[in-house]
C-alpha cells in the first residue's frame, strides 16, 4: 500500500518545515508549498490524501484553495489552520467543507490525531 | 309779644313805679305838713285853752271852765273839746266830741301836747294843764276839724297828679316814638332780612340810616350775609366740583341715606347702567337697584347701616340692567359719630374688561404651563435672590419635590454642597459685577433630590426682568442616562479597541507561538527518557502555552459573554444613539432625518449591542462624510419568508463604498479607510453582532450619491 501522502500549505517557512518534518518522520510521504497556487499547482500533477493548509496566505489562500481541491479532487481530505481561532469560526470552517480544523497555536501531536482520525473515517467509508 | 310792646310796658311800669314813690314821698311830705299845721293850730288852741281854763280850775269854778269850752268849741277849727280834772274827772265838755264819756286816765303834761291816734282812742290831741309851780292842775281832750287844714294840702295833690299823669302820657308816648322809630322797625327790617337771607337770597341787603348801634348791626348783618353769600358760592362750587369729580368717575356711585334709599347717583351709574339720577334718588336700593338683591348687597348695606360692618366687596356680580357687564361693588360708611344709622356710599366698578384680561392671562399661564409641564427638560424660575418661583413638572419629577414644597424655597436645596452654600454669593457677584459664568453659557452642574442623591446635569441659565424684577430661568436635563452611554460608549469603544489589539496580536502571534511550541514539541520527541534537554523543552512548551492562554483570555475579555435577551424598541435604541452623537453631528453639519414607522414592532436581544450596531452604523456614516452631508434614517416593519422583520435603513450621502470593496466589507480587519485611521472591526462585530440576533445586514451603494446599510432582524410575534 501506498505511503498516506499530505501537503504542508503555510506562508511561514518555519511552520511549514516544522509540520513537514513532524509528518514525514510520522511515516506521511509530505509535500510542501508556500502558498495557494503553488500547492494547486503540485496537487493538478499529483493529488494528496490530505492537505494541511493555513487559511491566510498572500495570493491564492487556504479557502480557495479548498475550493480548487474539491473541484479537482474531491477525496482529498483538507485540515485548515487559522490563527486563534474561535468557536464560531470553526464553526465557519467545518460549513465551508474542511475536514479538520486547527487553531494556531496547537500541539503538533494534534495534527496526527485529527489525519489519523480521518483517515480511518475514509477508510471506512472505502 | 313783640318786642316794642314789652319795652314799653317795661318802660312804663318803672316810670309808674319811679312816679308813684314821688307821688307818695310827695303825698308824706304834704301829710307831715298838714299835720305840721294841725298840730301848730292844736298848740295855739290847746295854749289858749288851757291859759283860758287855769284860774277857772284852781278856783274850781267848773261853770267858767265851761263857758270857755263853749267859746272854744265855736271855733271853726275845732269840733269839740273836754277838760278833765287830775283825777280824771271831767268838768267840761263842747261841741262834738266822739269819744265815750267817761273818766279820763291819761295823765298829761302841761307843755306837752300828744296826739293821739285813733285805735288809741283818736284822733284826739291831749294835753296837761299845769300852774306856774308846774303841778298838774288837769287835762285837756281836743278835736280839731281837719278840713280846716286842707286848703293847703288839696292843691298840692292835685298839682302831683296831674304832673304824674302828664308825665306818664309823655313819656309812654315819647317811649312808644322811640321804640317804634329805633327800634322796632330797625328790628323789623333786619328780622325780614333774615328772614330773606333764611330763606336763601342771600343777596339781600338792608340799608338803616341813622339808627345807631342798630345801623351797625345792620351793617354787621350785611357783611355776614355778604360772607355767607361768599362762602355759600364757595360751597355750592365745591359741591359742583365734586359732583363733576364724581360723576366723572367710570366708577358707578350710589349714597344711601340714612332711611335706607338712594340719596345720590353719578353720572356713571345713569351712563353705563341705565337709570336716570332722577328716577333713582329717593327710590329704595333694591328699586333702583334690582341686582341688590342677589348676592347679599342689601343685607351687607344694612350691616353697614347699623355699624355692624365698616365694608364690603363683592365681586362679580352681574347687573340686571346691564347684564353683559361684570361688576364689583365696593361698599363703606360715611362715619356719622352723632347717629347710630349711618349714610352707605357703594361704588361699582366695571369689571368686565379686567376679567377677561385676568382671564386672557391665566388662559396664557395656563397655556405656557402646560407647554412648561409638557417638555422633557426642567425649567425652574428663580427672582435675584435665588427664591424659586416656578417649577415645572419635569424638574419636579427630577428633584421628587411637589411644586408647593419648592416654590418660596431657596433655590440652594437643589444643590449638593459646597455649591448650596455658595450659591447666593454666585448670584450676588453677578447681579453686582455682570459677569457671566453661567448665563448664556450652559455647563454640567449636579443637582440635589428630595433625597439626598445627586444627579448629573446639564444646566443652561437666562435672565429675564419681570416688572423690574431681574428673574433667572435654569432650563436642565438629566444627563445620567447619557452620561451612561457616553461611558458605555467609551467602555464599548476600549473593549473593541482591547479586542482589535488582541485579535491583532493573536493573528500575528498564532504562528510564530506556533512554530516555537511545535519546534520544541518536536524536539521533545527526539530527546531520550534520560535527556536531561528534554525538560527544558518542556518548559519552552509550557510558557509558549501561557502565552496563549493568555492572548486568549485577552480576546474573550473583549468579547461580551452574556448577551441579554431584552424586548428591543428598535426606535427608542435610535433615539438614544441620535442623542449620544447629536451634538457631534450637528458640529460635523450633518443633517438627520429619521422616519419610523408607527408599527415598528419589537425585536429580541441584547439592547447594548444593538445600540452598538446602530452606533457603528450611524459613526461610519458620520466619518464618511466629513464635510457634513445627509443621515437618512428610516425603521419600519416588513414581511419576509419567515415572518415579520424590523428594518432599519442608515443612508448616507458620503462617497459611497468602492464596488469591489462591497463584499468584503463585513469581515474583519478588512477596512476602506487610510492606514491607520479604521480597525477593520467595527462592520465585523456589526455583523457577529446581527447573526446572535439571527439578523442581516447588507450594504449598497445608492443611486447618485453615498450608500445604505440595511438591517434586518426577526420581529417578536406579537401574536405570540
Amino acid at each position: 500500500m501506498d505511503r498516506v501522502r499530505i501537503m504542508v500549505v503555510d506562508d511561514d517557512r518555519r511552520m511549514r518545515r516544522l509540520l513537514a518534518r513532524f509528518l514525514f518522520r510520522e511515516g506521511y510521504e509530505v509535500e510542501e508549498a508556500p502558498d495557494g497556487s503553488v500547492a494547486a499547482e503540485v496537487l493538478a500533477a499529483r493529488p494528496m490524501d490530505v492537505v494541511l493548509t493555513d487559511v491566510r496566505m498572500p495570493g491564492m489562500d487556504g479557502l480557495e484553495l479548498m475550493e480548487s481541491i474539491r473541484d479537482h479532487s474531491p477525496e482529498t481530505a483538507v485540515i485548515l489552520m487559522t490563527a486563534f481561532g474561535t468557536e464560531d469560526s470553526r464553526a465557519e470552517a467545518l460549513e465551508e467543507g474542511a475536514d479538520g480544523y486547527l487553531s494556531k497555536p496547537f500541539q503538533i501531536e494534534d495534527v496526527v490525531t485529527i489525519i489519523r482520525r480521518l483517515l480511518e473515517r475514509r477508510r471506512e467509508r472505502a | 309779644m313783640r318786642i316794642a310792646t314789652r319795652l314799653i310796658l317795661l318802660l312804663l311800669t318803672i316810670v309808674m313805679t319811679l312816679m308813684g314813690a314821688y307821688a307818695v314821698m310827695t303825698l308824706a311830705r304834704t301829710q307831715a305838713r298838714v299835720e305840721d299845721e294841725l298840730m301848730k293850730k292844736a298848740d295855739h288852741i290847746g295854749l289858749a285853752l288851757a291859759v283860758g281854763t287855769l284860774h277857772h280850775l284852781e278856783d274850781g269854778d267848773d261853770a267858767g271852765v265851761q263857758d270857755v269850752v263853749d267859746r272854744i268849741s265855736h271855733h271853726d277849727d275845732v269840733l269839740g273839746a273836754a277838760v278833765f280834772a287830775p283825777g280824771g274827772r271831767l268838768v267840761a265838755v263842747g261841741g262834738d266830741l266822739s269819744w265815750p264819756r267817761g273818766p279820763h286816765t291819761q295823765v298829761y303834761k302841761a307843755d306837752e301836747l300828744g296826739y293821739l291816734d285813733p285805735d288809741e282812742g283818736g284822733p284826739a290831741f291831749l294835753c296837761a294843764i299845769r300852774d306856774e309851780s308846774g303841778a298838774l292842775q288837769g287835762s285837756l281832750r281836743m278835736e280839731l276839724r281837719e278840713m280846716s287844714v286842707l286848703p293847703y294840702v288839696l292843691p298840692e295833690r292835685n298839682r302831683i297828679l296831674i304832673v304824674i299823669v302828664a308825665l306818664t302820657a309823655v313819656i309812654a308816648a315819647s317811649v312808644y316814638w322811640i321804640t317804634r322809630r329805633l327800634i322796632a322797625r330797625p328790628l323789623g327790617v333786619l328780622s325780614s332780612g333774615a328772614e330773606a337771607v333764611g330763606r336763601g337770597e342771600l343777596g339781600h341787603r338792608i340799608t338803616l340810616d341813622d339808627c345807631g348801634e342798630i345801623s351797625d348791626l345792620a351793617e354787621s348783618f350785611n357783611r355776614m350775609a355778604e360772607n355767607l353769600e361768599v362762602s355759600n358760592r364757595e360751597c355750592v362750587e365745591e359741591r359742583e366740583r365734586i359732583r363733576r369729580v364724581v360723576d366723572g368717575m367710570p366708577e358707578g356711585v350710589v349714597v344711601l341715606g340714612k332711611d335706607g334709599r338712594v340719596s345720590y347717583w353719578n353720572r356713571a351709574m345713569e351712563t353705563r347702567f341705565g337709570m336716570r339720577f332722577e328716577e333713582a334718588v329717593g327710590r329704595p336700593l333694591t328699586a333702583a337697584l334690582p341686582c341688590a338683591e342677589d348676592r347679599g348687597i342689601q343685607g351687607a348695606c344694612q350691616q353697614l347701616a347699623e355699624g355692624r360692618k365698616t365694608n364690603f366687596r363683592i365681586e362679580d356680580v352681574r347687573l340686571r340692567l346691564a347684564p353683559d357687564r361684570t361688576v364689583t361693588i365696593s361698599g363703606t360708611v360715611l362715619p356719622d359719630p352723632d347717629s347710630i344709622v349711618r349714610e352707605v356710599v357703594m361704588v361699582l366698578s366695571d369689571t368686565t374688561e379686567r376679567r377677561a384680561a385676568e382671564l386672557a392671562v391665566r388662559e396664557s399661564e395656563l397655556r405656557l404651563r402646560t407647554v412648561m409641564d409638557s417638555v422633557l427638560e426642567g425649567i425652574i424660575t428663580i427672582d435675584a435672590n435665588g427664591t424659586v418661583r416656578s417649577i415645572n413638572s419635569a424638574a419636579q419629577k427630577m428633584f421628587g419635590y411637589a411644586e408647593p414644597e419648592i416654590v418660596g424655597q431657596n433655590v440652594r436645596v437643589l444643590m449638593p454642597e459646597p455649591h448650596a452654600s455658595r450659591h447666593d454669593t454666585y448670584v450676588g457677584s453677578y447681579l453686582k459685577t455682570g459677569e457671566k459664568r453661567i448665563i448664556g453659557v450652559g455647563r454640567q452642574v449636579e443637582g440635589r433630590r428630595r433625597d439626598g442623591s445627586t444627579f448629573p446635569m446639564d444646566l443652561s441659565v437666562s435672565e429675564f426682568a419681570m416688572e423690574s424684577e431681574r428673574m433667572f430661568t435654569g432650563t436642565f436635563r438629566d444627563i445620567t442616562e447619557k452620561l451612561d452611554m457616553e461611558q458605555q460608549l467609551q467602555r464599548s469603544q476600549q473593549l473593541a479597541l482591547v479586542g482589535e489589539l488582541a485579535a491583532g496580536i493573536a493573528h500575528e502571534i498564532g504562528t510564530p507561538l506556533n512554530v516555537i511550541s511545535g519546534t520544541a514539541e518536536y524536539l521533545l520527541t527526539e530527546c531520550g527518557p534520560s535527556d536531561s534537554r528534554a525538560d527544558d523543552l518542556e518548559g519552552i512548551r509550557e510558557e509558549v502555552g501561557r502565552i496563549t492562554g493568555l492572548v486568549k483570555r485577552l480576546m474573550e475579555f473583549s468579547r461580551r459573554e452574556d448577551p441579554r435577551d431584552d424586548v428591543v424598541q428598535l426606535d427608542s435604541v435610535l433615539d438614544s444613539v441620535l442623542l449620544l452623537l447629536g451634538r457631534q453631528l450637528e458640529k460635523a453639519s450633518v443633517e438627520v432625518k429619521v422616519a419610523v414607522e408607527e408599527a415598528l414592532p419589537p425585536v429580541r436581544g441584547d439592547r447594548d449591542e444593538i445600540q452598538q450596531v446602530l452606533l457603528n452604523l450611524v459613526m461610519n456614516a458620520w466619518q464618511v462624510m466629513p464635510r457634513g452631508g445627509q443621515l437618512d434614517i428610516r425603521a419600519g416593519c416588513e414581511e419576509a419568508a419567515d415572518g415579520y422583520q424590523a428594518v432599519l435603513r442608515v443612508a448616507d450621502t458620503g462617497p459611497g463604498i468602492p464596488e469591489e470593496d462591497i463584499e468584503r466589507l463585513f469581515e474583519p480587519f478588512y477596512t476602506t479607510k487610510p492606514p491607520g485611521e479604521g480597525t477593520g472591526l467595527g462592520l465585523s462585530i456589526v455583523r457577529r453582532i446581527v447573526d446572535r440576533h439571527g439578523g442581516r445586514i447588507t450594504a449598497q451603494n445608492r443611486t447618485g450619491r453615498g450608500a445604505v446599510f440595511e438591517l434586518r432582524i426577526p420581529a417578536i410575534d406579537r401574536e405570540a
